[in-house]
C-alpha cells in the first residue's frame, strides 16, 4: 500500500504533495446536522457522532456524544437532504448503539445517571418535500429500561427477529424484550462487540478473539462458538457487514482486518497502514472502506477481487459544505451504495 | 473618505521601511507586537523556502535599525536540516506579560523540510520523518534579553494565533491544521485541548474585560470560551458580510481594543474585508456594529486573493484615533496573485475617528524596492510611533510611521495588546 508514513517524498512536485493529501477517489460531502436554512445544527459541543444505523425507509439514524447526547435522523434520498434532531437526552453524554425493532427505534445511552435503553416509534419520511414544504413527526424518546447503577452499555443490535435487542455492557451480554419490556442477562458471556449481517445473523467477539454466533430463540439466547482469532482484541474493535458477500469484516486494535463467514471462521486479509481503525463499511459492490489513524484519519479501501488495500487520503468536502474530516467513529452503507461516515469531532 | 495628496500626507506622517536585510529569504513579518518594555518586536519569517527558519527581531530606537535577538530553531533545538517541517514563522503569536517583562512567542508551520519542495500538514501528519514537531512556546525575558524557557505548545501542529490572560496566567491558542482551541496554563505548564472549532482558523483571539475569550468559526459566528465554565459557546449571529457572501470565511483577521476598553474594533479575513465594532458586554453574545467594507469595489465574479483584497494592522494611537492599512489595487486583470507576489497595488494607511466614524487616508506605505499592500499587524512603541508588519517581496520587513503627536511619557504605550 502506498502510504504517507514510509514514503520519503523527495523530488515529488508540490502540487502532487498538496493534492495527494486528500481523498483521491470519489467525493465526500459534509452534511451539516441540521435542515440548512431552517434549523440550527446540533450544538457543536454535542456533535460527536458515535453511532449510525440505516433504518426502514433508508432513513439514517445517528447518535451523538458530548456534553449532551442527541439522536438525529438524516434524510438523504429523494427531495430531502436534511438532518433533524430528534431530541437531546440531557442526562446522558454518549450514544453507544442504535437499533430498531418492528415498531421502535431503540438507543443505548450512557451518562451520569447510568445506562438507559430509550425507545420511540420509528421515524416517518417527511410529508411533501424539503424544498418548499415539509412536516416532520417528532415524538419524544421514553426510557424503556434503566440498567443497574454503574453498568455501561458497550454495544447493541436488534435481535434476529426484531422483537428486541441484544446488547453488551461492561458486565456481559443481555437481551431486552420489547413486548414485555424486560431484560434477561447473560453476564457469564463476556462479549465486547456485536454485529449483525445482512441475513440478521448476530456475531460477537470477546477480548481473547473468540467469535460467538448468537441466536435468540423465542427470547432465549443460544450461543455457538466460532473460531478464536489471533489478533489484538482488547479494545478498539470495529465490525461491519458486507452486503453482497456472506461475510463480515472485523478490525482489531492493531489494524488487522479479518473476514468472518457465517460459520464464524475467520481469515486475516490484510493490515491498515495506520492504527487504530475507527470505522468501516462495505459498499454494495463488496469494497470495504474505513478510516484509520489518530488525529487526522486516512480513508482506506480494500478491494476483495484484487485482495489489495490502498490509502485514499484525508477526507475533505468541497461540495456544499467546505470542511476537512479528521475523526470518524461509525459508518453505514445505504441501498444506493453511498457510505455515510459519522464524524466523531466537534462542530 | 477624505484624503490628502501624497506629498502632503508624507510630510505629516513620515514612514520608513526597515528591511530584514540580514535574512534575504525572509518573506513575511506575520507577528509584530509591542513588548512589555514598550519596544517593537517582529518575527522574521521564512514560510516559503525549504528549511526556512524564523528569527525574533526588535526595533532599536537608538540606532534606528533592527536588532536580531535569537534564532528560533536553535533555541528550541529543532534544527532546520532535521527533515521535518521547520520552525519557520511566528504567526500572530507574540503576547506580552507586563508583570515580569516576558514576551511569549509560539511558532507556526508551513515551510517545507530542507529537502522537499512543499509541506502538507495533512499529508505528513503520520509521517514520523516529515511531520512538524509542534508549535514551540518560548518565554523571552525582555529585561535580561534571554530565553528563559521553551516548551511544546501544540504537538504536530502550528499555532495560528495566541492570546494571554495575564490575570489567570493562561495562554490561548488556535492550532493549525486541525483548528483546535488550546488552553495552556503558565502556572503548571500544562496544555489542554478544548476541541475543534472548524476548518479555517480565526486569525486572532481576543479577550474582553471579563476574561472571556473570543474568536470565530468558518461561518462567521463568533465563538466565546468561558474559562469559568470551560466551554465553547457559539454566537447565533453571523458577522457582517457582503450580500453576495454567506458568512463563510468571514473569520476574524485582526482585532484591537478601544483605549477605554469598552469595545473591540475588528477586521474580517475575507475578500471585501469588513470593519466591525464589537461590544462584548452587550446582549447575550455581544453586539457587532457594522462599520462597512474597507476596500474598493471590484468585479465580484473574480475570486480575488485575500493577499490583494486585504486590510489589517489595527492600532490605536495616543490621539484616540484608530489606524490601520488597507490595500488598493489598480489592475483588475492581475489580481490572482502572480508569481513573486508582485501586483499593482499599494498599502494605504487609514485613520478612523471612533466618535464621528470619519475615515481619512493619511499616507501610503512605500518600500524603496516594492509595493507594500499587505500589512499584518500594527503596534505602537514607547515613543508613540506606529509600526506595521509587511508581507511581500523578499526580504520583507516592517514600517515605522512617525506620529505627529509623539508621546515619550512613561507608559504611553499602554494598555498593551494582549493578543497577537
Amino acid at each position: 500500500m502506498l502510504d504517507n508514513q514510509s514514503c520519503d517524498f523527495q523530488g515529488m512536485p508540490r502540487i502532487e504533495i498538496h493534492h495527494g493529501a486528500y481523498i483521491r477517489e470519489g467525493h465526500m460531502i459534509a452534511m451539516p446536522l441540521c435542515f440548512p436554512g431552517v434549523t440550527t445544527p446540533i450544538d457543536a459541543n454535542d456533535s460527536f457522532i458515535t453511532s449510525l444505523i440505516i433504518g426502514p425507509d433508508e432513513i439514517i439514524y445517528g447518535g451523538t456524544s458530548g456534553k449532551h447526547a442527541h439522536i438525529f435522523a438524516a434524510f438523504t434520498r429523494g427531495p430531502t437532504g436534511v438532518v433533524v434532531d430528534l431530541g437531546e437526552y440531557s442526562e446522558s453524554t454518549e450514544y453507544i448503539g442504535l437499533a430498531y425493532t418492528k415498531e421502535q427505534l431503540i438507543a443505548g445511552v450512557n451518562g451520569k445517571k447510568g445506562a438507559r435503553i430509550l425507545s420511540r416509534h420509528i421515524q416517518n419520511i417527511p410529508f411533501a418535500d424539503c424544498i418548499q414544504e415539509w412536516k416532520f413527526d417528532i415524538s419524544p424518546f421514553k426510557i424503556a429500561i434503566e440498567l443497574p447503577e454503574k453498568e455501561k452499555i458497550i454495544d447493541l443490535v436488534s435481535d434476529n427477529n426484531q422483537n428486541g435487542i441484544i446488547g453488551v455492557t461492561d458486565k456481559g451480554l443481555f437481551r431486552w424484550d420489547e413486548e414485555t419490556n424486560s431484560i434477561k442477562t447473560y453476564y457469564d458471556i463476556k462479549i465486547t462487540r456485536l454485529t449483525k449481517d445482512k441475513d440478521s445473523n448476530i456475531y460477537g467477539i470477546d477480548k481473547t478473539g473468540q467469535i460467538y454466533l448468537i441466536n435468540d430463540n423465542k427470547g432465549d439466547i443460544k450461543i455457538n462458538l466460532g473460531e478464536k482469532i489471533k489478533g489484538s482484541f482488547e479494545k478498539g474493535i470495529v465490525w461491519c457487514k458486507s452486503n453482497p458477500e456472506d461475510i463480515s469484516y472485523l478490525a482489531d486494535s492493531d489494524g488487522g482486518i479479518f473476514c468472518i463467514n457465517k460459520s464464524g471462521e475467520s481469515k486475516k486479509i490484510g493490515q491498515t497502514h495506520l492504527q487504530p481503525v475507527t470505522c468501516m463499511a462495505a459498499t454494495n459492490d463488496g469494497r470495504l472502506f474505513g478510516f484509520c489513524g489518530h488525529g487526522i484519519a486516512n480513508l482506506f479501501v480494500y478491494e476483495p477481487r484484487k485482495g489489495t488495500f490502498r490509502d485514499l487520503g484525508v477526507a475533505v468536502s468541497v461540495l456544499n459544505r467546505r470542511r476537512y474530516g479528521y475523526e470518524f467513529a461509525c459508518a453505514v452503507t445505504n441501498k444506493d451504495g453511498e457510505i455515510y461516515f459519522g464524524e466523531n469531532d466537534r462542530g | 473618505m477624505g484624503s490628502l495628496s501624497n506629498s502632503e500626507q508624507n510630510q505629516i506622517y513620515k514612514t520608513k521601511f526597515y528591511q530584514f536585510s540580514e535574512y534575504p529569504q525572509s518573506d513575511s513579518c506575520w507577528s509584530l507586537s509591542t513588548g512589555p518594555d514598550g519596544r517593537i518586536y517582529a518575527a522574521v519569517c521564512n514560510e516559503l523556502s525549504s528549511g526556512g527558519s524564523v528569527q525574533v527581531a526588535r526595533y532599536n530606537e537608538n540606532t534606528d535599525s533592527i536588532d536580531y535577538l535569537f534564532d528560533v530553531p536553535e533555541v528550541v533545538n529543532d534544527p532546520v536540516n532535521s527533515g521535518r517541517a521547520t520552525q519557520c514563522k511566528i504567526h500572530y503569536s507574540f503576547v506580552p506579560s507586563l508583570e515580569d517583562g516576558i514576551l511569549y512567542c509560539a511558532t507556526h508551520l508551513s515551510a517545507p523540510p530542507f529537502d522537499l519542495e512543499f509541506y502538507s500538514p495533512w499529508r505528513f501528519w503520520h509521517n514520523e520523518k516529515r511531520c512538524f514537531r509542534g508549535s514551540a512556546l518560548i518565554a523571552y525575558d525582555t529585561n535580561k534579553d534571554i530565553v528563559l524557557w521553551v516548551d511544546t505548545l501544540i504537538p504536530k501542529e502550528g499555532c495560528r494565533c495566541l492570546a494571554f490572560d495575564d490575570k489567570r496566567k493562561i495562554l490561548y491558542a488556535l492550532s493549525y491544521p486541525r483548528d483546535h482551541f488550546i488552553v495552556y496554563s503558565l502556572k503548571d505548564k500544562t496544555c489542554r485541548d478544548i476541541g475543534r472549532v472548524g476548518s479555517i482558523n480565526s486569525q486572532v483571539i481576543f479577550l474582553d474585560s471579563k476574561g472571556m475569550v473570543w474568536f470565530s468559526n468558518d461561518y462567521g459566528h463568533l465563538i466565546r470560551y468561558n474559562p469559568d465554565r470551560d466551554i465553547l459557546e457559539e454566537s447565533p449571529y453571523i458577522l457582517p458580510h457582503e450580500p453576495y457572501q454567506t458568512g463563510w470565511h468571514s473569520v476574524l483577521y485582526d482585532a484591537v481594543r478601544s483605549p477605554d476598553g469598552r469595545c473591540i474594533y475588528m477586521i474580517t479575513w475575507n475578500v471585501a474585508p469588513r470593519l466591525i465594532r464589537f461590544w462584548p458586554d452587550e446582549r447575550e453574545f455581544g453586539y457587532a456594529e457594522d462599520l462597512g467594507v474597507i476596500t474598493q469595489k471590484r468585479n465580484t465574479a473574480i475570486p480575488y486573493s485575500m493577499f490583494v483584497d486585504h486590510a489589517g494592522g489595527l492600532v490605536f494611537d495616543n490621539d484616540g484615533q484608530l489606524y490601520f492599512v488597507f490595500s488598493r489595487w489598480y489592475d483588475e486583470t492581475e489580481q490572482l496573485e502572480p508569481p513573486g507576489r508582485q501586483i499593482k497595488a499599494e498599502g494605504v494607511v487609514l485613520r478612523l475617528n471612533p466618535i464621528t466614524l470619519e475615515r481619512e487616508e493619511i499616507t501610503i506605505l512605500k518600500r524603496p524596492d516594492a509595493i507594500a499592500q499587505y500589512i499584518t499587524r500594527g503596534a505602537k512603541d514607547r515613543n508613540g510611533d506606529i509600526f506595521f508588519g509587511n508581507v511581500g517581496k523578499i526580504p520583507v520587513g516592517f514600517f515605522k510611521m512617525q506620529m505627529p503627536n509623539r508621546n515619550r511619557d512613561a507608559g504611553s504605550f499602554l494598555p498593551l495588546r494582549m493578543w497577537g
